[in-house]
């Protein structure tokens, strides 16, 4: 029966045409099928190559299948702006690093005003205009009032030599005095915190004159600090000063120590990185596999049985924690960022004076950024501070034999069908999942009804989804806590709201593009035809296409009371949760 | 029994304890007005009316899900619990007995069947949701249809290529006496009430009987039409499950509507001719 349902749900019209002819054949996908950029020239190359820093870095170190020329021929391309055009915005998710190669930046070192920026401001709406949308609500659905939205366009976005669209400031002499900035000169690398950390962009940067940069996309990045050792070291001394001490500082294992014992911690550490920057491809590549296939598939941070010489601190992303149970992985749990591995084989070791093996796998889950501390290092300078009553205080430590709460959140608070579930399919990613009880939920529809009128009409949502024991995922935006949506939106439409945290699209700088859409590896953002006022279809004047908008669940960041669909739930069948909060999801189930 | 029916356990202590006082309250206060010789049924009948009108402002709430006001599942627990008051009320209003006149009579069928419909609707809200999850595949009520054509496109076509394939026509001949009106076969209104799901154990009967006479490549494709067939129930019960969840407010909203109008005019009456001042 599942069977036949699957497959009728996958298609309405059944059978794929490759099903059918026995499937598409195409070549084998390589790493650089799909280059950074189709414009770069083997005379470009050749330039790179004859100047600093590529003329610098030994080309007979990179492998023949990945050459130095592959590298700067396929993972990066040249990129020219003019002055104020805004580089990279505070907040972007980016994937990549700059180089500058002639010209100038600036760096904003205070956040600029998200209007300034091409943001979305969240205003609430008042009692007054939220009861107007009884009337004031469109018949039509998609309604746009396309006279502000086209001239923000207009205003903010231009075509660029290079073929990307740029949003600029207006007027930066004015603007930029009132910001603490920095200027940054030919030479001088930046972007390569976010590219390497999968973290936003610190910073604002701003073209300051006609500049030139070179954009190396994040696996370009890792090739070139994978073969190139003085880059690696570059790169690396960077991310020391701009952000490793900063993490460090954050986390609570190391806050006992000085400032010249951190220093010493930060010296040794290394940063790692594990799985695809864009992860949505290669999650969705794995749709057909079996589960044991899925998690061998995983690129593994710390296997089980391995001796634990270092301990790992999670930056970014989401990692499976597993043990071998007969012939396959069982998931115990998920560990999230700030999240250490190997901190009770440490202790034990010590406790036992022999060396423990870490009892469990630490696996990738999409793109993961761990910091690693040689164990011979936290033994020395952490480990000191770190008295009994300090861990127990921290919530770790051990307790008798068993090593409690180092790693593992409570494991038995979840049905181990579900944490499998909600692993396998990166729902844990979910910072405000739409969870709908399904024992509960009578499919009576008013949350969807509750959403339209909050939403143009048109529902953000789609009330179906996978469903585990009586849980459903519905498709709606989860506000990742890692938004691979927001990586590579040409104009930074889609963001993360400085005040919230939700995951927003400015309709004013969205230019239908769809990118965020194919990125999300939930399929959670549609793209819709827009009206106007009257109406009537917007078209392109040139194509007579529908001009679309990417659209998705906001969380109703405008709307009095949150999120209209969980207040529109007669039966509490409906709630947006917090996947890190195990204990809340625990409760919840078991109501 | 079943858990989800168990949703008394599950009310909040205070919702029992509030609507505890409140019916001792009315019926203590009804007491007090009839031994004091005051107009009792025009204070229950005035009380009943504000009742009804309060419990259909819960269908207000819903025209408004951009105001704040208060979660629906907390409009519904009150509209429960003031729904089973307003029963309460209605027999003291009525001192236990059903009406003499017509209007009365009226206004009485039409509380009767707003209070049964609205009992009704809220048992099939906790008993039919778990069986539509253990049934298999959530579906959308609105593509069924959809689905339905695409399940009978598929058992079509397995036939067919069946029959081809084999030269044998015992498929052929099982979906034409008895698949074929089993596809087309839409569920009763009150069928999620009734579970047993007869029609499906009878096709699969006929099915599993006709397999000795299946050539050894049919056999596949006999699987492959057991499968269509635990969707096509899977379907039938997803669709039959959520038309009667929907159907039922389709009698409640009109009757409580009903019973407005026609409670203003008994009440008017009422007024009228009571000499009240």
């Amino acid at each position: 029966m599942a069977r036949a349902l699957a497959s009728l749900s996958r298609s309405p019209l059944l059978a794929t045409a490759g099903e059918q002819a026995g499937g598409l054949r195409i070549p084998r996908p390589q790493r650089w099928s799909v280059p950074f950029a189709d414009e770069m020239s083997d005379e470009q190359v050749d330039a790179l190559l004859a100047r600093p820093p590529f003329s610098l870095i030994d080309a007979s170190r990179f492998p023949p299948r990945l050459p130095l020329r592959g590298v700067l021929k396929n993972d990066t391309r040249l990129r020219l702006f003019q002055t104020g055009d805004i580089v990279v915005r505070e907040g972007d998710y980016g994937n990549s690093a700059f180089i500058i190669l002639s010209g100038s930046v600036q760096v904003a070192l205070d956040s600029l005003p998200a209007r300034l920026l091409g943001r979305r401001t969240s205003e609430k709406k008042t009692w007054w205009s939220s009861f107007s949308q009884l009337w004031t609500n469109h018949r039509e659905s998609e309604v746009r009032s396309l006279a502000t939205d086209t001239l923000e366009l207009a205003l903010r976005a231009r075509r660029s030599s290079d073929s990307h669209p740029h949003v600029f400031l207006q007027d930066l002499p004015r603007v930029m005095p009132a910001y603490k900035t920095v200027q940054l000169e030919a030479g001088e690398v930046f972007g390569e915190i976010a590219a390497l950390g999968r973290t936003p962009r610190t910073s604002t940067v701003i073209a300051d004159g006609n500049t030139e940069l070179l954009e190396i996309r994040w696996q370009g990045l890792r090739e070139l600090r994978l073969f190139a050792p003085q880059w690696k070291e570059h790169i690396d001394r960077l991310f020391r000063e701009r952000a490793l001490l900063s993490h460090l500082h954050e986390t609570p294992l190391l806050s006992f120590l000085d400032e010249a014992a951190l220093n010493q911690v930060a010296a040794q550490t290394q940063f790692e990185t594990y799985g695809h920057f864009d992860w949505t491809a290669s999650f969705q590549n794995l749709a057909g596999s079996s589960a044991q296939e899925r998690v061998l598939k995983e690129p593994v941070i710390a296997r089980e049985g391995d001796y634990p010489n270092s301990l790992i601190l999670l930056r970014t992303g989401f990692a499976r924690l597993s043990q071998t149970y007969n012939r396959g992985e069982r998931t115990l749990s998920y560990l999230g960022k700030g999240r250490c591995f190997g901190l009770e084989e440490i202790l034990l070791s010590r406790q036992a004076a022999a060396a423990v093996p870490f009892r469990y796998s630490l696996r990738a889950l999409g793109y993961v950024d761990v910091l690693v501390i040689p164990a011979t290092v936290f033994e020395s300078i952490v480990l000191p501070t770190l008295t009994p009553e300090r861990l127990k205080a921290l919530g770790l430590g051990l307790g008798g034999d068993a090593p409690a709460r180092t790693s593992l959140p409570e494991p038995d608070k979840l049905d181990p069908a579900l944490l499998e579930f909600l692993v396998e399919n990166r729902f844990i990613n979910g910072s405000a999942t739409m969870l709908i009880d399904v024992d509960r939920c009578t499919r009576c529809d008013d949350c969807v009804r509750a959403c339209a009128a909050t939403h143009d009409g048109n529902p953000r949502f789609i009330r179906q989804g996978p469903v585990v024991n009586h849980l459903m995922v519905a498709n709606a935006c989860m506000h990742c806590f890692d938004p691979v949506c927001m990586i590579g939106c040409p104009t930074g439409a889609i963001s993360r709201d400085s005040f919230e945290g939700q995951i927003v699209i400015n309709d004013g700088t969205c230019i239908g593009c769809g990118t965020c859409a194919s990125s999300c590896p939930y399929h959670n953002i549609h793209l819709v035809p827009v009206r106007d006022a009257t109406g009537a279809m917007v078209v392109d004047e040139a194509s007579q296409a529908p001009i679309v908008k990417a659209t998705k669940c906001d969380l109703c960041i405008d709307q009095l009371g949150g999120p209209a669909c969980v207040r529109a739930c007669p039966h509490d069948a409906m709630v947006r949760a917090d996947m890190r909060d195990v204990d809340f999801l625990s409760a919840w189930m078991q109501r | 029994m079943d858990a989800a029916l168990n949703t008394l356990a599950r009310r909040p202590l205070r919702l029992w304890l509030a609507a505890g006082l409140a019916a001792v309250a009315v019926v203590g206060a009804h007491h007090v007005l009839r031994a004091t010789l005051r107009p009792a049924a025009l204070w229950t009948g005035g009380i009943l009316y504000a009742l009804v009108l309060g419990l259909a402002l819960f269908n207000g709430r819903k025209k408004l899900p951009f105001l704040p006001l208060a979660r629906a599942s907390t409009w519904l627990q009150i509209h429960v619990w003031a729904g089973w008051l307003s029963l309460l009320v209605f027999l003291l209003h009525t001192s236990w007995h059903w009406p003499h006149g017509r209007l009365e009579q009226m206004v009485g069928a039409v509380f009767v069947l707003t209070a049964a419909s609205g009992v009704f609707g809220w048992h099939l809200s906790r008993l039919l949701p778990p069986r539509l999850t253990r049934s298999g595949e959530p579906l959308t009520y609105e593509r069924v249809p959809e689905f339905r054509q695409a399940i009978r496109r598929q058992v079509e076509e397995l036939v067919r290529a069946a029959e081809k394939k084999t030269e044998s026509s015992t498929l052929g001949d099982f979906y034409l006496e008895h698949l074929s009106a089993y596809l087309d076969r839409q569920p009763y209104l009150l069928s999620p009430l009734r579970g047993g799901g007869r029609a499906h154990h009878a096709i699969m009967a006929r099915l599993e009987a006709i397999e000795r006479y299946l050539h050894p490549d049919e056999r596949a494709d006999a699987a492959r039409l057991r499968e269509w067939i635990e969707a096509k129930r899977n379907l039938d019960i997803q669709y039959a499950g959520q038309r009667l969840l929907r159907l039922w407010l389709f009698v409640h909203i009109p009757a409580t509507y009903a019973l407005l109008l026609l409670g203003a005019v008994h009440g008017w009456i009422a007024f009228s001719y009571s000499g009240a001042p």
